[in-house]
């Protein structure tokens, strides 16, 4: 730190009152630091608890400003059965919100259900990509439909061969122990189907021949499969083209059966094209990182839009500036990309990350 | 435009004139008219300023602090025990220079719980750095609100401008308001070199070490120093601009006095009238008012004093232990001097006890009588 | 100089009374000292205002012990409240109250009352149970005196009244005709 020291002869010499000669910028007051702020943006404790895996923050967010169709598209990135799952689902997300520090948890699986009917209502069309791969799911449990369904938005075209004549069997039991009616079942396929999946009934085959991706449900039999470039679901012989069924991701619930086709579509996808894609694991927001002074107590609404209003936007930054205006020493900063801490300066007081209301900024030792 | 109103109006309208721009203040008895007056032209327009609502006195002139640092024209006012608190931000002020004026009322501290007048309070604070200003009259008050942005800004020391609780407070007279626009001419912008600035970015009042530390004194003592020749000249202005004459003493009947007592505040009044009563029966007697406290007009007071017989003080304030205030600084002022007085002090009017041209009457003679060190308290109950 | 004490009861306008009389000294050229009672005061409690007025400026500041008149706002205070104390020989007490003047025993002062109640109740200043009787005593005090003009009361009214200016000058007026030595 190059300055010259001051010195004064006299007092004449000197101002009336005690300033600083130049800017205080030179003391890099970075260097006292022993704990540092980072600001990263994480998970929702909702979506970490998501047992299909959505993020229920982004569509919660989207239908606090109504705007349920964008709600919908979000949900169906990962889960083509809102309307059944919003009803049946024992909803970890709801336990888990973190809302329910404040005042209680937001009804999420009603928002849940209302997304699914104003899609069933409106009869939209999930938005799939055109490919030239095909792909075949031999059963049509949760993981098979889930996993062709996912299968068309990575650019497959997706048939489901079901040997028996209902489809979608466990799902429907489940449907029926929650009295949900059926109905709702049969317009969420058909939103599926408009999209382009095929699925036929009372299908026995003996060869398979003809599709790139093959999955096959445990349950089903077969007894050739010529030309698939990846074979999923068979412990034959698991190099290779082969994804044996003890590398399925594990499911026991319906909604868990969702994720576990969606994560089985990547894998299938990743064999195909030779990739390696390990899941970066994301930090999530607990309730104990959230600070409950800036939101007001009101409870539970009857109107959803309204109840969705009172998420916190655990782990998504909404630019609400407590941070910035908060900060001491005038250190962090505004950016497109959400804000910056000038490390040159902050003194790790950790009065941002106090007064972040939703989790964002955390403290972590100064050097690790 | 003259108009009849009371001591705490005539802050208002003083302050106002002077167009602050932040004023903080907490309400206590006998203050609160100030602040309702000044809170009441915010929201009518007629005072364009920042109004802002404190939970207590040592945030009132913590924020009026920072408004003044960051270059704003900044006003305050309290009493006793509200004075008392901001106590530590009373001397933060003075050592960092900033120019405020605040008016203090006169009021007893508690306990015993008193809202009546005496001046232990300010005096309190006598040490801090600030500039004290005793008035007696509504139309002093008015005046001297101005005469302290005048002389404060000049300096850069702060200005206490004080009236007592109740007799000038609560008093309502005849007051005649100066002119907005000869306020304008005599009191233009307050514009600092130093201030808060996001765009020329300073630290102030950082540590600094013995090395140094003297010298920042030093300046204030100096600054002290230059007030009175400033305050001459602001006075001088003040008569051309409003023709009203103010001095930092004032002489009432001395010239041929043989004795003379020494007053601040509204007691000055009263004694003007029993000083006329002696003099009619042959009696040379005069008055000194104490205008400034401080700086303390050292040179007009041994002026005054030379060569007198005897001066009375006559104080209403006592600093346990020791004696009262104005007579200990008066007596210090006049040691070894060539023709120095015989000077006694005496204490009355302690808590708003009612001094009476009677009262001041039985000063003198006390006075007159004592030619020790003895204190002697007029009127309590032995 | 003349010195003036009034006497009421928290509420029924003693301060105001003695504001707007100074206002109207005032405004006939005079000097003006005016202050209540110091202190802390709840309503119902006996209060009292000073005055002080004169052709050159007031230099005594301290309080009022010796008044050359006195106003009473509510008869019943001379049970409670010496209101006498210090008041010299031969000055007026004037007293708002419905009795004749002969019906109070003040010996060596003179006695003047004013239903001032009444004039208040039928104006509507006020409340039946707490009139505001200040602006109609100021009528009585005017004529019975005479150390203040009608007119200048009248006007200081106009000035120092915020809310039924018209309403408090007619009882100024209906006082200053009323009053009955």
């Amino acid at each position: 730190m190059s300055r010259k020291p001051i010195t004064f002869r006299t007092e004449k010499e000197m101002p009336i009152m005690v300033v600083s000669s130049g800017t205080t910028e030179v003391n890099k007051t970075g260097s006292w630091r022993y704990l540092r702020p980072v600001y990263q943006e994480k998970d929702a404790s909702c979506s970490g608890f998501c047992l299909s895996g959505n993020d229920v923050r982004e569509f919660v967010t989207l239908v606090s400003k109504n705007k349920m169709k964008e709600a919908w598209h979000s949900i169906m990135k990962t889960n083509p059965f809102p309307a059944v799952s919003g009803r049946i689902c024992p909803h970890p997300c709801k336990s888990n919100c973190n809302r329910r520090a404040v005042d209680a948890s937001i009804r999420i699986n009603d928002i849940e259900a209302k997304i699914g009917d104003f899609g069933i209502s409106n009869r939209f069309t999930p938005k799939v990509k055109k490919g030239k791969m095909k792909a075949l799911v031999m059963g049509s449990g949760p993981i098979g439909l889930s996993c062709a369904y996912h299968l068309m938005r990575l650019g497959y075209s997706a048939t489901v061969f079901e040997s028996g004549k209902i489809i979608c069997g466990s799902l429907r039991t489940e449907m029926t122990k929650h009295k949900v009616k059926e109905k709702i079942l049969d317009d969420e396929l058909k939103a599926l189907k408009r999209a382009g999946l095929d699925i036929k009934t009372n299908v026995r085959l003996k060869e398979i021949d003809g599709y790139d991706v093959v999955f096959v449900e445990p349950g089903e039999t077969f007894d050739k499969i010529r030309s698939a470039k990846v074979i999923a679901g068979i412990s034959y012989d698991t190099h290779g083209k082969f994804i044996g069924k003890n590398d399925l991701p594990k499911a026991v619930l319906p909604t868990q059966a969702i994720k576990a086709g969606r994560i089985l579509a990547d894998m299938i996808d990743n064999r195909l094209k030779n990739r390696r894609i390990t899941a970066k694991k994301v930090a999530i927001v607990k309730f104990d990182m959230i600070n409950k002074d800036y939101f007001e107590q009101m409870g539970e609404h009857k109107d959803l839009v309204k109840d969705a209003s009172r998420c916190l936007s655990c782990g998504k930054c909404i630019k609400c500036d407590n941070c910035l205006i908060f900060c001491p020493d005038c250190c962090i900063k505004k950016t497109e990309k959400g804000y910056k801490v000038d490390y040159d300066y902050c003194k790790g007081c950790g009065i941002c990350a106090e007064e972040c209301p939703r989790g964002i900024i955390s403290l972590e030792e100064e050097g690790t | 435009m003259k108009k009849v109103m009371m001591g705490n109006h005539a802050v208002s309208y003083g302050a106002a004139l002077c167009r602050v721009q932040v004023i903080a203040a907490y309400p206590i008895t006998p203050q609160t008219q100030i602040v309702e007056k000044l809170s009441e032209m915010c929201g009518s327009g007629f005072l364009k300023s920042n109004f802002i609502k404190v939970e207590s006195e040592h945030s009132a002139l913590a924020a009026v602090m920072g408004a003044s640092a960051a270059g704003a024209r900044a006003f305050t006012a309290t009493s006793a025990q509200g004075l008392a608190l901001m106590h530590e931000i009373i001397h933060w002020v003075a050592g960092a220079r900033l120019p405020i004026v605040m008016v203090n009322v006169n009021r007893a501290m508690a306990p015993p719980w008193s809202v009546w007048t005496d001046q232990n309070d300010s005096l309190s604070q006598r040490d801090t750095g600030w500039m004290q200003i005793y008035c007696e009259s509504n139309q002093e008050v008015i005046d001297t609100v101005i005469l302290a942005y005048k002389i404060a800004e000049k300096v850069q020391m702060p200005c206490m401008v004080i009236l007592d609780a109740f007799v000038l407070s609560h008093t309502s007279e005849i007051v005649d308001i100066p002119k907005q626009r000869n306020v304008d001419l005599y009191l233009p912008p307050y514009k600092p070199k130093m201030k808060l600035d996001i765009n020329n970015p300073k630290a102030f009042g950082a540590l600094v070490t013995p090395e140094y530390y003297m010298e920042f004194r030093y300046k204030m003592q100096k600054a002290m120093d230059k007030a009175i020749d400033v305050a001459a000249s602001a006075h001088a202005d003040f008569a051309k601009t409003f023709g009203r004459r103010y001095d930092v003493i004032e002489e009432y009947m001395t010239k041929d006095a043989e004795t003379v007592i020494v007053t601040s505040g509204t007691i000055t009044s009263t004694a003007r009238v029993v000083i006329d009563e002696l003099r009619e029966k042959g009696e040379k007697i005069g008055l000194l008012k104490m205008r400034f406290f401080r700086p303390f007009p050292k040179e007009a007071v041994i002026k005054a004093l030379t060569g007198k017989k005897k001066v009375i003080v006559l104080d209403r304030n006592i600093s346990f232990g020791h004696h009262g205030i104005f007579f200990q600084e008066i007596k210090s002022v006049m040691y070894g001097k060539k023709d120095a007085p015989e000077i006694s002090g005496v204490i009355l009017g302690l808590g708003g006890r009612d001094v009476t041209p009677d009262v001041i009457k039985d000063a003198i003679s006390e006075g007159k009588r004592n030619r020790t060190e003895d204190i002697v308290w007029i009127g309590v109950k032995k | 100089m003349f010195e003036l004490r009034i006497h009421g009861r928290g509420g029924q306008g003693a301060v105001v009374a003695s504001k707007i009389l100074a206002n109207a000294m005032f405004l006939e050229g005079k000097y003006v000292q005016s202050f209540p009672m110091f202190g802390v005061e709840r309503r119902g409690a006996p209060v009292q205002a000073f005055l002080r007025a004169d052709d050159k400026p007031i230099r005594i500041r301290c309080q009022v012990y010796t008044p050359n008149h006195i106003i009473v706002l509510d008869p019943t205070l001379i049970n409670v409240v010496d209101v006498t104390k210090g008041l010299k020989k031969s000055g007026w007490i004037i007293i708002n109250s419905s009795h004749d003047a002969s019906d109070f025993k003040f010996k060596g002062y003179k006695v003047a009352t004013i239903d001032a109640n009444k004039i208040a109740v039928s104006l509507g200043l006020g409340s039946k149970t707490a009139p505001i009787v200040n602006t109609a005593i100021l009528g009585a005090f005017s004529k019975i005196t005479g150390l203040i003009s009608i007119e200048s009361i009248l006007k200081s009214v106009s000035e120092e009244v915020p809310i039924k200016v018209q309403l408090n000058k007619q009882a100024v007026q209906e006082a200053y005709d009323q009053v009955r030595q």
